[in-house]
């Protein structure tokens, strides 16, 4: 059911925002917790990613190489742990984004997958 | 009696109990679901069930609600057995009215919930609902807010499960968030506040149902399912394996089985890698200690990072909460404290005896852990164990460093036995750390600091990186090889039975949640 009644706008003067759901109108303001939040997307799961900051140890494979969803694709030493970063999905390894060695920080593209 | 009222009788059953009538239920099949009586019948042993209320009738009087004819009200009631134990169930049929949620709905629920309560039996509920029926108003309202009452209520009395079956979103999905265990179902399951539509045009987020609010995400991400399965059947046997370790009630204990052995092929003693830095899977530790190797794992996929479940040891149910070196280093953090705080308290209020593994580095340091609350969170752990009264049993299988070491269970928080394993290190930090900060200024004045610092570090290894600097504390009971495990934890079970803890008057703690 599309509502083209529904949207949001922010008042110039007040700094309020003005939010339309199916007619009712609210006047708001936002915290800051909001106005910092990142928006959502769909997360692409053919990118690896770091789960936690570390350094990067060890890479099990290379470009253009063929994975198995499970498969140990690196090692990211993060809280005096090996930890073995597995391929979340089937498909062929189409970028290494980070080197052996590098610190990177939780969220950093570290393999492109694309998937099968 | 006469014959003709028998057939009246059968007239009338027939009618309702087709439900929604033929093309409803047709619809509801084709979208793989099954009918809300067929589900009862598939978790109840065969034949137990007995159905009450069918002839409630519908209460809404507006908008020509009252010409309509809603059998069952949309929702079927009843007890019966499970693994020959007493249980009340109930199922919201879909098929009528979209399951949606009216006054006498809510009356239906409500009792089978009040008995449940006065009988001391599981209850079950089956969501599958479109949600309030708008037509009913406020009478809608008051009867999720009465389920809700109850439910609470309930809490620590009688274990209660929800199972989504279907939509449930809006305020009905706050049902399930106050029971115990929520069961979903790839595909079929969805649970949200609002759907995609608000939150493209009030957030600018373009999202689809099943991402939103699917089995998937509640399983992984949100951890407000417990357990996930891939089809209705799966899921129902999910549901009764449950049953079979957790007691009716908080005044009984689960049943006791003959005792097992774990399987040959988890020998504890060459799991753990000797390098500190290589994880390994506690699953399979867990396996090597409990009766026939068989653990059930609650939220399998959300915060892999501690492991929760059920086992049995010498017959008798255990909950077990273990680190899990294999994601994040079995750190925790929000997500696995919360997870774990909670299953100690249900494990707490229905006398299920406490085994905790560790193995963790600590909690988990970063801006974004600070930020969503990692201390409020992790209080709930340090809180649950502290609250529990129920035989705890702690066994450090390797690291156990600063705040983590006292979070999982250690003496500090009464656990009554606590076991190390000979590689255990009990310490504030690791050695790196802690010669870093220790020895500062020896290792910066030193003609090699680098040589300085590796000799500082296995100077502290030595000293501290071990079990027995807690042992000469007596903050370790018994330093014991990794084989006997089974056997010490066993013996601390069985002589902690009958165990009583008085704590000082209170109406209730304030947990920080």
């Amino acid at each position: 059911m599309s509502n083209n009644r529904n949207h949001i706008l922010q008042d110039p003067d007040t700094h309020l925002y003005i939010i339309n759901i199916d007619g009712d109108v609210y006047h708001t303001n936002t915290t800051e917790k909001f106005e910092r939040r990142k928006f959502w997307n769909n997360p692409n799961t053919g990118e690896i990613r770091a789960q936690i900051a570390g350094t990067i140890r060890q890479f099990f494979v290379a470009p253009e190489a063929i994975v198995k969803r499970g498969d140990k694709v690196l090692i990211l030493e993060a809280m005096k742990m090996h930890n073995e970063i597995l391929s979340p999905v089937d498909g062929i390894v189409k970028e290494i984004c980070a080197s052996i060695g590098q610190n990177v920080a939780k969220g950093d593209l570290l393999i492109k997958i694309e998937s099968k | 009696m006469s014959k003709s009222s028998t057939w009246d009788l059968k007239q009338r059953m027939q009618t309702l109990l087709q439900g929604g009538g033929e093309k409803a239920v047709e619809k509801q099949k084709q979208s793989g679901k099954l009918t809300a009586r067929e589900r009862i019948i598939s978790i109840l042993d065969a034949k137990s069930f007995h159905e009450y209320d069918l002839f409630v009738e519908q209460a809404g009087k507006d908008f020509d609600m009252d010409k309509k004819f809603l059998p069952g009200d949309g929702v079927v009631t009843g007890t019966g057995t499970v693994g020959g134990h007493p249980i009340c169930i109930y199922a919201q049929d879909f098929t009528v009215a979209g399951g949606s949620l009216g006054y006498a709905h809510a009356k239906k629920i409500t009792k089978i919930m009040d008995h449940a309560l006065s009988l001391g039996v599981p209850l079950i509920g089956i969501n599958d609902s479109g949600g309030a029926r708008i037509q009913e108003g406020v009478n809608a309202l008051a009867g999720y807010g009465e389920i809700f009452f109850r439910n609470t209520t309930a809490s620590g009395v009688i274990p209660q499960l929800s199972v989504i079956l279907g939509p449930c979103a809006g305020g009905a999905v706050y049902s399930p968030a106050l029971t115990d265990f929520v069961f979903v179902v790839d595909k079929i399951s969805q649970m949200f506040i609002t759907g995609p539509e608000v939150i493209k045009t009030v957030l600018g987020e373009d999202v689809d149902k099943e991402t939103l609010g699917g089995a998937r995400t509640h399983a992984e991400i949100t951890g407000n399912a417990h357990f996930y399965a891939n089809s209705e059947e799966e899921c129902f046997a999910q549901i009764k394996k449950l049953l079979e370790f957790i007691p009716w009630n908080c005044q009984k204990k689960a049943d006791s089985l003959p005792k097992k052995s774990p399987r040959k092929e988890y020998r504890l003693d060459n799991i753990i890698p000797a390098d500190p830095a290589k994880p390994y899977d506690v699953r399979n530790i867990i396996k090597g200690m409990v009766d026939d190797s068989d653990f059930l794992e609650i939220q399998e996929l959300f915060a892999p990072n501690i492991v929760i479940g059920f086992a049995r040891i010498e017959g008798n149910t255990v909950g077990i909460v273990a680190n899990q070196p294999l994601y994040l280093a079995g750190v925790l953090d929000v997500d696995s404290s919360d997870k774990a705080a909670r299953f100690v308290r249900f494990c707490d209020a229905f006398n299920i005896p406490l085994i905790t593994l560790v193995d963790l580095p600590g909690y988990l340091p970063g801006v974004d852990q600070e930020h969503a609350g990692v201390i409020r969170h992790g209080a709930k752990l340090l809180y649950a164990y502290s609250e529990a009264t129920v035989p705890k049993i702690t066994v450090i299988l390797r690291k156990a460093y600063g705040g983590g070491y006292i979070a999982m269970c250690s003496h500090h928080l009464r656990a009554d036995f606590v076991f190390a394993w000979p590689d255990a290190q009990i310490a504030v930090m690791g050695p790196e750390g802690a010669a870093n900060i220790i020895f500062r200024s020896e290792i910066k004045n030193a003609e090699n600091p680098e040589e300085m610092r590796q000799q500082k570090i296995e100077e502290y290894k030595e000293k501290f990186a071990n079990p027995y600097v807690a042992a000469a504390y007596g903050y370790v009971e018994a330093v014991i090889e990794p084989k006997e495990t089974r056997h010490f934890v066993a013996h601390a079970l069985s002589i902690s039975k009958n165990k009583t803890q008085s704590t000082p008057y209170k109406k209730h703690g304030i947990a920080p949640f």
